[in-house]
């Protein structure tokens, strides 16, 4: 097998891409699923935002497989101000498609009993746990297509590249136990 | 070994050591990377979705192209705010911050790539001959994460490439065996 790095030029007018239950069905990149999505914080909210990126780490360092349900590769939050008010990010490289991680982000969050970090967001429907559609439709609207996408090991998931790395730990194993 | 997913809480700007060219950015569990977000120069959006194109087509050719920044996975974006059109370029690689902006000039002129930063403003004319232009251009449009998460943390494209590809061959002699 031969894993050739692909780039891949993302459709740019949402409206010619096939539509499913929540809006268009974004494909699947080299880059696997993903998003990134932008919103304005709410008004002296950004020490809250902060916050939750200790609260994650410690949950994720106390329960490595919280997170399990939504499979992911990489997560990475980001604030920025370019002039127009302060703005969060959420990027995400994942496996399920975009509607099915919001809604297995929707179960998860509630099953956890835990608030999101997305309530301090201008536009939030405060009434998500009982109105998941609201929610992804929060996402829907927040969420800032790529028009173009980069993987190095394109399509694989995370899953098979964790298989990958523990066989290839095991094997290392395997053969320093022959020495 | 047991890979254990885990998330990193990345300190502000103002508690990180000074580098050559600033703060240096520290590894986290999703590696290196950046947010890169600049405003577009009005009228030169459509040049970029074009420019995609141009890059798909020069990878399917040369694989290798972008092999020298080590990255994992590149995502470019246009979105708005108020009015005004942005681009984001976002990556996760392998080198620290700086020697991607090093690398990164070197191939720009190889690969096409320098045309999707010129439609930004603020993008240096003389990128070409001045590298040390590229990285202050990407540092002052860079904005840091401040958690950052890894389903398989801290392993590096060449470990996962490696792991894939014994994980191809293992499969490949055990179905031989049957």
């Amino acid at each position: 097998m031969e894993i050739k790095p692909q780039g891949m030029a993302m459709p740019s007018d949402p409206s010619t891409l096939p539509q499913g239950k929540f809006g268009p069905i974004y494909p699947k990149s080299p880059a696997c699923h993903g998003f990134t999505i932008i919103a304005k914080v709410k008004e002296g909210r950004e020490g809250t935002v902060r916050e939750y990126g200790n609260t994650i780490e410690k949950a994720v360092a106390a329960y490595p497989d919280c997170l399990a349900p939504l499979k992911l590769h990489y997560l990475r939050w980001v604030l920025f101000d370019i002039g127009n008010g302060l703005h969060f990010m959420y990027q995400g490289i994942f496996d399920t498609d975009f509607d099915k991680y919001t809604e297995d982000a929707v179960a998860l969050f509630i099953s956890l009993g835990v608030n999101t970090v997305f309530e301090n967001l201008e536009g939030f429907p405060m009434d998500w746990k009982t109105n998941p559609d609201a929610f992804v439709k929060f996402v829907r609207e927040h969420q800032r297509p790529s028009f173009l996408e980069y993987g190095e090991y394109p399509f694989f998931s995370a899953d098979e590249i964790k298989k990958a790395l523990q066989l290839k730990s095991a094997f290392t194993e395997m053969l320093d136990q022959m020495q | 070994m047991e890979i254990k997913p885990e998330a990193m809480a990345v300190p502000p700007i103002s508690k990180l050591k000074q580098g050559k060219y600033g703060p240096v950015f520290p590894k986290t569990p999703a590696c290196y990377g950046f947010s890169v977000i600049a405003k577009v120069i009005p009228g030169k959006e459509e040049h970029l979705y074009n420019h995609a194109k141009v890059i798909e087509k020069g990878i399917a050719e040369n694989p290798e192209l972008l092999k020298v920044l080590q990255a994992h996975y590149l995502r470019w974006l246009v979105f708005e705010i108020n009015g005004e059109k942005y681009m984001m370029y976002q990556g996760i690689f392998d080198t620290d911050f700086d020697k991607y902006c090093e690398d990164a000039s070197l191939i720009f002129g190889q690969s096409g790539i320098k045309s999707a930063f010129e439609a930004l403003e603020g993008w240096p004319e003389d990128y070409a001959t001045n590298p040390a232009s590229i990285v202050k251009f990407f540092r002052d449009h860079h904005w840091p994460s401040f958690l950052e998460y890894s389903e398989h943390p801290y392993v590096s494209c060449e470990e996962i490439k490696k792991g894939l590809n014994l994980r191809a061959a293992f499969s490949e002699m055990l179905d031989q065996m049957q």
